[in-house]
């Protein structure tokens, strides 16, 4: 039977070949003077206004700052709510999956802590817009933004889950590579699991460490 | 692969989706085991809509849709409970990835759908016993 999994001969990519399609947007990253460019310059053309990086690295430079805001906030809240810390484990596991794949992505020029401050174009700040809040500076700062009672801060979480779904559906939607947005659609549908795990997770009082 | 293909391909799952989920809601007691019957009766009357979609989006690329096959296989025996579950599960999983893939090879509205598709069956197959996983829909990873 024509099962849903079976994909032809080279739709799907072995992991290796996954990887490769996040490595390969970081050796791609700095648009370099190609020939065509080379060849406007020699016949005196004023060269068009470019990116000074791939599209798509901008996109995962977005991503990878959305997990790791992810991580502060769920690090924060199991330093809070130490009874949270099993819950969350797993979450902060795929989150961590995610941060590294897209790590991976990210020359160190277009590091997250750079690339969101001086992002100018429209599509980047919505995409910042939608992403789970940011973290306060300092560890002790992350904590006291948690809030006090486990079962609003494991709100907290859903809550940002559910935003970091949305933009990474975004973020995915904008990719221009195919095999890199379905990278990045299968991260929301995970991000889309643990808020739906979490929100059924049932969290008494006094479960603060 | 074409996004006409994956458009194609995507039909061809909820084809089979379609199937299995009657032959699933069929088998399964609305009396002894009524949550999983209502998960399989929502999970049916989904896919059979986006059965529907499909084949308007297919037409609208100005092809045919491909057609059902007479039958599909059940994943598992199909007898028990525990069984009726897995094989609901063994469904989803296989659309998750069927979506997955139509994200790689669309872009626009098609893509879009495609991500609101992998995500409902991301968060679906959680009720059919699945576990979230850092990459839903993509087993290489």
């Amino acid at each position: 039977m024509p099962t849903p999994s079976r994909a032809p001969h080279g739709a799907r990519l072995s992991r290796r070949a996954a990887l490769a399609t996040v490595a390969a947007l970081a050796g791609g990253a700095l648009v370099g003077c190609t020939p065509d460019r080379k060849q406007r310059r020699r016949e005196g053309e004023p060269a068009p206004v470019e990116p000074k990086v791939d599209p798509d690295v901008a996109v995962a430079a977005e991503a990878l700052a959305n997990q790791e805001r992810m991580i502060d906030l769920l690090t924060a809240t199991g330093e809070r709510h130490g009874r949270l810390v099993e819950l969350l484990a797993p979450v902060v596991a795929t989150h961590e999956a995610h941060a590294g794949l897209l790590s991976d992505a990210v020359p160190d020029e277009e590091s997250p802590a750079t690339s969101l401050s001086s992002s100018s174009d429209g599509e980047s700040s919505a995409g910042a817009a939608t992403s789970p809040s940011p973290a306060p500076d300092s560890s002790e700062d992350r904590r006291t933004a948690v809030a006090g009672d486990p079962a609003r801060a494991l709100a907290q979480v859903v809550a940002a889950e559910q935003e970091l779904t949305t933009a990474t559906k975004r973020h995915a939607f904008r990719a221009q590579s195919g095999a890199f947005a379905r990278i990045l659609g299968s991260m929301a549908a995970g991000a889309a699991q643990h808020a739906d795990v979490l929100a059924s997770a049932q969290v008494g009082k006094g479960a603060s460490s | 692969m074409t996004p006409q293909e994956a458009l194609q391909k995507t039909l061809a799952g909820e084809h089979a989706a379609v199937y299995l989920y009657g032959v699933i809601g069929g088998r399964v007691s609305s009396s002894s085991a009524a949550e999983l019957w209502q998960r399989v009766r929502d999970a049916y009357t989904l896919h059979r809509g986006r059965r529907d979609q499909l084949m308007a989006m297919v037409r609208a690329t100005e092809a045919e849709p491909v057609e059902a096959e007479v039958s599909y296989e059940l994943p598992n025996a199909a007898g028990t409970p525990a069984q009726l579950q897995r094989a609901a599960l063994s469904v989803e999983q296989r659309c998750a990835a069927v979506y997955a893939d139509m994200v790689g090879s669309t872009s626009g509205a098609n893509r879009q759908w495609a991500l609101d598709a992998l995500e409902d069956s991301a968060v679906r197959l959680l009720g059919f016993g699945g576990e979230p996983e850092p990459f839903p829909g993509i087993g290489e990873l």
